[in-house]
């Protein structure tokens, strides 16, 4: 349950950095037009902040997506008692040990 | 394994997790799109340039599925292993369009 409140603030910390990202580029293309040079190469720090986000955004959205499960069947009935396999309506089990048991009482 | 029917082998594994994982991989894949195409419109990436990087975070992500989510070892959680690599990848490319046309309209068209 951790590692989902770990992802969540990961999460929150990546989503601030692009927006500031975001920002920060709006500004320093408005300061260009303001002194009219043409924009050619955005500034380092902002593409090294962007891509850290991603980073960040990436770790933060495969911890909160939870576990996967194992699909093979033979690993799921490991967990499941004899009894509860036996149970499903498809499969009713009338030559059962009942008989024996009420007949050595009776 | 392989000279069972069919029958038999989709009795070998259990549907409900095989949904669960699919539903897992494409929210992870779904999110990575709208995020990824957000910073590629930020970096302002015109043309083929941004389908590379499309295609660079798609590994990227890959990656950490393959080696967080299944510990290296995707044949337990997928019927085929390469799954983990490719589930996904072109779904997301359109809400990787979407978002990265948006944020490039937001910060480098209109001022």
């Amino acid at each position: 349950m951790s590692t989902v409140i770990i992802g969540k603030i990961l999460g929150w910390i990546g989503f601030i950095t692009l927006l500031h990202s975001t920002y920060s580029t709006y500004e320093h293309l408005s300061y260009l037009k303001a002194v009219e040079k043409v924009p050619n190469d955005m500034p380092i720090e902002i593409i090294v902040e962007c891509l850290f986000s991603v980073i960040i955004f990436a770790v933060s959205v495969i911890l909160v997506a939870g576990p996967l499960k194992p699909i093979l069947m033979k690993n799921e009935m490991v967990k499941k008692s004899i009894d509860k396999v036996d149970t499903r309506p498809s499969f009713n089990t009338f030559n059962h040990r009942g008989r024996i048991i009420k007949s050595s009482l009776g | 394994m392989a000279s069972q029917s069919p029958q038999n082998q989709a009795s070998l594994y259990v549907p409900e997790n095989i949904v669960h994982n699919v539903k897992t991989i494409t929210f992870i894949r779904s999110s990575m799109s709208a995020i990824t195409g957000s910073a590629a419109g930020i970096l302002g990436l015109t043309g083929y340039s941004g389908f590379i990087f499309y295609a660079l975070t798609a590994i990227l992500t890959s990656f950490l599925i393959w080696s967080i989510k299944t510990n290296a070892n995707p044949g337990i959680y997928f019927r085929n292993g390469s799954d983990v690599w490719t589930e996904g990848v072109f779904g997301g490319l359109f809400s990787y369009v979407l978002f990265w046309t948006l944020l490039y309209g937001i910060v480098h068209v209109y001022d």
